[in-house]
């Protein structure tokens, strides 16, 4: 729990930041890797929010939420064109040291520990975990003592995967698989009753192969934020800040999330 | 340097994984154990057929070839995704609902049987033919043969390169983490994820450095056996 009231005073703090450093702001350009361009790194895929062609450090044509939230971003940073940077390995995006990016899109959730190496912008998003069944299941879980008694799974490495580890403490051994898509799979196959994941990520999948999931059954509040990601000491960083929340602000952010992930995330009941 | 230190052998995150990583250490226990029996068991199966006799022979010998170029040539990586990702999705029956450790173990038995399967061969095949000529003479069928004179001789003969592919064996049940089972590398990349700390995975290979050592001198010590017996006999 102390974790999550860290992550949230450290974003509060980013946010008043924010607003002191928005005052002093320069018309000169934005401090981009190439000028006038601005180089996105992304992972796909996550349906939703980034779905792209990936060729070799390149993605091709990606579509999704936070790829029309990186266009608007640059329009209003005056940058004529966004370059799109496959950067395949997840952890390799919150690990110290220069990126060959300017930012970074990957629904990652701020935390206390990963903004030791790199920067996070203000969220974008509120993500909290969510608990989706397999089909067919029954009785569906209704708090967090239903979820011990079954098989859970959750990717390895991500919140969800620590907070199994550490609130559910399941009966049976869950399943940590190293991608989504093998923890997509897993459900679907009913090796795993219940996964543990990004609300907006869980929706977007099951909007995206109707009829092969159960329902996504209740919310575990841990706070989640996602934040665009920077190199450690990123000047760019004070440039998009301001940017990203005048895009919260008037309302685009919002419209975008209800486009790309279907989700009403603020309806479904509380687990405790 | 101390930064170096920090992520790959902090004390603090030492004390902190330990017991995550020990309790996965126990599942690549238990599918090494059990792979090894299995292993044991079905390749020497796949190394008798394949030295199988006459021309009735022919389709099995086929098969037991190539099972062995098939499944030596493959990733285990891919025999794993296929066995622990795609069985269970294929909805056919109890195969398709077993748990995935047991998944686990088998794709590691299905690679490792073609190994060894060669390295049983290559023991039977070094017992001279006139031993079973000999044993034939005296009235043995072929498969006593195999049973009372070439195998005991073959087995005993191969037991240092097998135990040595055991090793590989014991290493590669940390591959199986891809399909999510909670073993030692899965742990530790679950605590490295979580802190940006490396010292769990500097645990697990300790883990496994620990557990290979003892099984390394044991083959030592028995081709030192070997040596000096035959030696004598010479």
């Amino acid at each position: 729990m102390k974790k999550f009231v860290l992550a949230l005073f450290a974003s509060a703090l980013a946010i008043s930041m924010v607003a002191t450093t928005a005052g002093a702001k320069s018309h000169a350009a934005p401090p981009t890797l190439k000028a006038g361009t601005l180089i996105v790194g992304l992972t796909p895929p996550a349906p939703g929010f980034q779905v792209g062609t990936t060729k070799g450090t390149t993605v091709v044509n990606p579509k999704g939420m936070e790829i029309d939230l990186a266009k608007d971003i640059a329009a209003k940073l005056g940058l004529k064109k966004v370059e799109w940077y496959n950067q395949s390995s997840f952890p390799k995006s919150y690990a110290p040291g220069p990126k060959p990016y300017d930012l970074y899109f990957g629904e990652e959730t701020i935390t206390p520990e990963r903004s030791k190496n790199v920067d996070y912008s203000i969220p974008y998003i509120n993500a909290d975990q969510g608990a989706m069944v397999r089909k067919g299941l029954s009785p569906l879980p209704k708090s967090i003592a239903d979820l011990k008694k079954l098989t859970l799974c959750a990717q390895a490495g991500t919140t969800g995967a620590a907070y199994i580890k550490a609130h559910i403490k399941p009966t049976k051994a869950a399943l940590y698989p190293s991608t989504t898509s093998i923890m997509f799979q897993q459900l679907i196959s009913k090796q795993c009753d219940v996964s543990i994941y990004d609300i907006p990520i869980l929706g977007s999948e099951a909007a995206s192969k109707p009829g092969k999931y159960g329902p996504i059954v209740g919310r575990l509040v841990t706070h989640e934020q996602y934040g665009i990601v920077f190199q450690k000491g990123s000047k760019l960083r004070a440039v998009v800040n301001p940017v990203l929340k005048g895009l919260i602000a008037d309302g685009t952010v919002g419209k975008l999330t209800k486009k790309w992930l279907t989700v009403d995330f603020s309806k479904l009941p509380i687990f405790k | 340097m101390q930064r170096i230190l920090d992520l790959f052998f902090s004390p603090h995150a030492f004390r902190d994984v330990l017991p995550d990583v020990w309790l996965g250490f126990q599942t690549n226990i238990h599918m090494m154990v059990i792979a090894e029996i299995l292993v044991l068991i079905f390749a020497l199966g796949i190394a008798v057929v394949r030295g199988l006799p006459g021309r009735a022979a022919i389709p099995l010998r086929a098969l037991a070839i190539f099972y062995v170029d098939f499944f030596r040539g493959t990733p285990l990586i891919i025999v794993a995704l296929v066995i622990g990702v795609g069985v269970p999705s294929a909805d056919a029956g109890w195969i398709s609902s077993q748990s995935a450790p047991t998944y686990g173990i088998a794709s590691i038995a299905i690679i490792y049987s073609a190994y060894v399967a060669e390295v049983y061969r290559a023991g039977i095949e070094s017992i001279h033919a006139s031993q079973r000529m000999a044993a034939r003479s005296l009235g043995l069928s072929y498969g006593q043969t195999m049973r009372y004179v070439v195998l005991p001789q073959a087995i005993r003969r191969v037991i240092p390169p097998l135990l040595n592919d055991f090793i590989g064996l014991q290493k590669d049940t940390a591959i199986v983490y891809i399909i999510g089972i909670g073993e030692a590398v899965l742990a530790a990349q679950n605590y490295s994820t979580a802190y940006t700390n490396f010292t769990g995975y500097t645990v697990a290979a300790v883990f496994f450095v620990i557990l290979t050592i003892p099984l390394a001198r044991f083959t030592d010590s028995l081709i030192r056996q070997r040596e000096l017996r035959e030696r004598a006999a010479a």
